[in-house]
């Protein structure tokens, strides 16, 4: 193919054209360009040079070898040993075609590296111009001088500007599809992004629903209310509506109220996270309790608002209640079988005497009745009975010492500690049964000497009896008020106080409170008072009560402190 | 009160019970041995005499029910009275079914107490009385000879004395007058009564078994 003179005539001018102008994809068209170059001039080397950003680089080489065109797509820069640096400068400089026939015969060229080192005779070196240089073809042969005849030049130049087009379209194309690429890329990472946003609030919505969980809130400075659905659908409202406290206090159980006024209360003054339960009503009469978790923060005009989660705890809270009747019922059940014990083992102490007393003294009747009467005999058995009646009465009394015997521990006891304590046992309690609690603990409270269980008791005590006391309470709230606080008057003791709004004792029963198996309760033993009054006096204390001034009642109990054992 | 008198053991850790109950009963005509505790009475030699015991449940070392196992169901002669301070339902039942003739709660009924103990007294009487014909009839039926023991075994059988000869290998005349000599050894004036006492007597083997 290199040896033959080929006809240039206008089928493969136009078939060329054709094949340069049809591809749009720069390598191919690098390829094809080198290719046809090479088959339509009779060259046995050829190089494509592109500028990118003004910077000329290989974009690739042809060879001859066996009678066969190989094209490698190279990207490199341009180096003396590509081609001859001078007809490179030249076309760079001149835009000119350099065409030089017979290139190592030619001493004017035996300076350069490439001519003296490859040794080309026929070389052709073309610019390839659209609105400027944008590449250069070179062309040699190495056999043959003169091969880049004058038509061959026009032919190659007239493919050269053909592919000047569609080397920048290509490069357009190029630029356009790795734009496209890019924006699909960048598309499908927003696609994939807004995929997991999606994801995870179906997440979040569905655990909501799972969990009976809702989320919501609450600007303090306009209480505006903002909810999810879970929380619309929980509260049975239509989520279109406008939450306002006023649908919300619609919902709210009669009975709970007053806990919601609380709540709020305390929610706009103390700017602190909380924690609530209370009952809905529903439309249908169903009651659902409702467990709430608010965190304080601020908004970025630093407002206060809450952000937090209801959820509905129904169906634990009536396990729950199960579960406490059945324990009051088990504690009911174990009282009433301690008692029974003790009563068998009263009976028992009590009948051995007992038994002594009747048997002697039928036997003394018995004595008696004899012909002659047995008087030394009858004397005896009536000592007898007389020992196993004081025997009898001994018993009464070492029960009676058993009962109120005590060995009680000393150590320093923080009150408010030990209250908080006990608060904090007794809150679950507390709250099922609707108790607001208060607590006013005094700060610079001197320890007491004393048995810090026994007084825990105490208190213990005095709160469940408040509760108990407004358990029939519905008119108003249930409010309990536990205060520490010094005895100003007689400087050295300590006093704690428990405050309720129940049903109090009326004048009559103040002073029989303390007697044991006293009790105002139906369900009661009545024991508690009473024994807390044995542990407070046994703390050198006292314990009292006084009706409020309003409803319910107050107990305290004050101990001396510092100095006493 | 003579010294053959019945004899009522009483056995209680309470002094006021154990105490009282004596001079009661000694009232009635009966002779007291009383006890502190179940070691103390089974310390005590058996009596062969008509008595009964009269027994609190809980007890120091040994309960009641406990000592009532200790004693065992053939002592009939000695019946048990229960008395207790605070007896349940399945205390008695324990006690009644191994053989206790009352139970007893504190305080004691006195009339109640004493018509058990005159109960008790009778079948230890009873029982007693038992007992000796029973001893009687062993010690006749251990004077036969051993060929006399064959005849009778087969005798009680319902076999007639050409029988009991062909069975033993002798004549008949021989059988006819062992068992003329075990009748009057066995002191039996009928054939239906040698049939009773041999009854007895195995009865009473199988007893001890």
């Amino acid at each position: 193919m290199v040896e033959e003179i080929l006809l240039i005539d206008v089928t493969t001018v136009i078939k060329a054209s054709q094949a340069i102008t049809s591809e749009l994809v720069l390598h191919s068209l690098i390829e094809t360009l080198l290719r046809i170059s090479m088959e339509h001039t009779g060259a046995q080397r050829a190089i494509l040079i592109l500028l990118r950003a003004n910077e000329p680089r290989i974009e690739g080489e042809a060879v001859c070898a066996h009678n066969k065109v190989e094209v490698v797509l190279r990207d490199a820069v341009v180096t003396p040993a590509d081609l001859p640096q001078f007809a490179f400068d030249r076309v760079l400089r001149a835009r000119e075609p350099v065409v030089l026939d017979d290139a190592s015969a030619d001493s004017s060229y035996s300076e350069d590296e490439y001519v003296r080192r490859r040794g080309p005779r026929s070389v052709l070196c073309l610019p390839i111009v659209q609105t400027g240089l944008i590449g250069i073809l070179y062309l040699e042969n190495q056999l043959t001088p003169r091969v880049f005849t004058p038509d061959r030049v026009a032919l190659l130049e007239l493919l050269a500007s053909q592919a000047a087009i569609s080397l920048e379209n290509a490069r357009l194309y190029t630029d356009l599809h790795r734009e496209y690429r890019e924006r699909k890329r960048a598309e499908e990472e927003l696609r994939r992004s807004e995929e997991k946003f999606r994801l995870r609030e179906e997440f979040l919505r569905e655990a909501q629903r799972l969990t009976l969980t809702g989320g919501f809130v609450w600007l303090i400075s306009t209480d505006e209310i903002r909810w999810s659905q879970q929380l619309y659908r929980m509260f049975e409202f239509n989520p279109t509506m406008l939450v306002t406290l006023k649908l919300i206090g619609s919902r709210v159980h009669p009975e709970d109220q007053a806990l919601l006024g609380d709540m709020l209360e305390r929610a706009r003054n103390e700017a602190a996270d909380f924690e609530y339960e209370h009952r809905l009503l529903m439309p249908d009469g169903s009651v659902k309790y409702v467990h709430l978790v608010a965190h304080a923060t601020r908004d970025g005009n630093g407002r206060l608002e809450y952000i937090g989660a209801a959820q509905d705890v129904t169906q634990s809270r009536v396990a729950q209640d199960a579960l406490s009747t059945a324990r009051s019922e088990f504690a009911r059940v174990a009282r009433v079988t301690s008692l029974g014990a003790l009563t068998a083992s009263i009976a028992h102490e009590v009948n051995q005497p007992l038994s002594g007393i009747i048997t002697n003294a039928n036997t003394c009747l018995r004595m008696l009745a004899t012909d002659p009467p047995n008087i030394d005999g009858a004397r005896d058995t009536a000592r007898r009975a007389i020992r196993d009646v004081n025997r009898a009465s001994d018993v009464i009394t070492r029960l009676r010492a058993l009962f109120t015997k005590n060995g009680t521990a000393s150590e320093a006891v923080d009150l408010n500690e030990a209250a908080r304590e006990v608060i904090a046992l007794s809150l679950s309690e507390l709250q099922r049964g609707r108790v607001i609690l208060r607590s006013e603990l005094a700060e610079d409270l001197p320890p007491v000497r004393g048995d810090r269980v026994q007084l825990q008791q105490v208190i213990l005590n005095l709160l469940l009896n408040a509760a108990d006391a407004m358990s029939g309470i519905e008119d108003r709230p249930r409010q309990l008020l536990i205060k520490t606080e010094r005895e100003v008057d007689e400087g050295d003791r300590v006093r704690l106080a428990v405050q309720d709004t129940g049903t109090g004792f009326g004048p009559s029963g103040v002073e029989r409170l303390f007697d044991a198996f006293y009790t105002t309760k139906s369900g009661g033993m009545g024991i508690g008072l009473s024994i807390s009054r044995s542990i407070v006096e046994s703390h050198r204390g006292r314990l009292g009560a006084i009706q409020n001034e309003g409803p319910g009642a107050t107990f305290w109990f004050s101990i001396p402190h510092g100095g006493t054992s | 009160m003579s010294r053959d008198a019945p004899v009522v053991f009483i056995v209680d850790d309470d002094v006021s019970v154990r105490e009282s109950l004596g001079p009661l009963i000694r009232c009635e005509g009966w002779q007291t041995e009383v006890f502190a505790s179940a070691r103390e009475f089974l310390a005590r030699p058996r009596l062969v005499a008509a008595s009964c015991l009269v027994l609190d449940v809980t007890l120091p070392d040994l309960d009641g029910l406990e000592l009532q196992r200790l004693i065992g169901v053939e002592r009939l002669d000695m019946p048990i009275i229960f008395i207790t301070g605070h007896g349940d339902v399945p205390m008695t039942v324990r006690a009644m079914k191994a053989g206790a003739l009352e139970f007893l709660t504190k305080p004691l009924d006195t009339e109640v107490l004493l018509s058990a103990i005159r109960l008790a007294i009778e079948r230890s009487q009873t029982a007693l009385t038992q007992g000796a014909q029973m001893r009687a009839l062993r010690a006749r039926y251990m004077s036969l000879t051993s060929r006399e023991r064959e005849v009778i075994a087969l005798v009680v059988r319902g076999h007639l004395n050409k029988e009991i000869g062909g069975k033993l290998g002798i004549s008949e005349i021989t059988v006819k007058a062992h068992r003329g000599k075990l009748m009057r050894k066995m002191n039996a004036t009928s054939l239906a009564e040698l049939v009773t006492m041999a009854g007895k007597l195995q009865a009473a083997e199988v007893g001890e078994e």
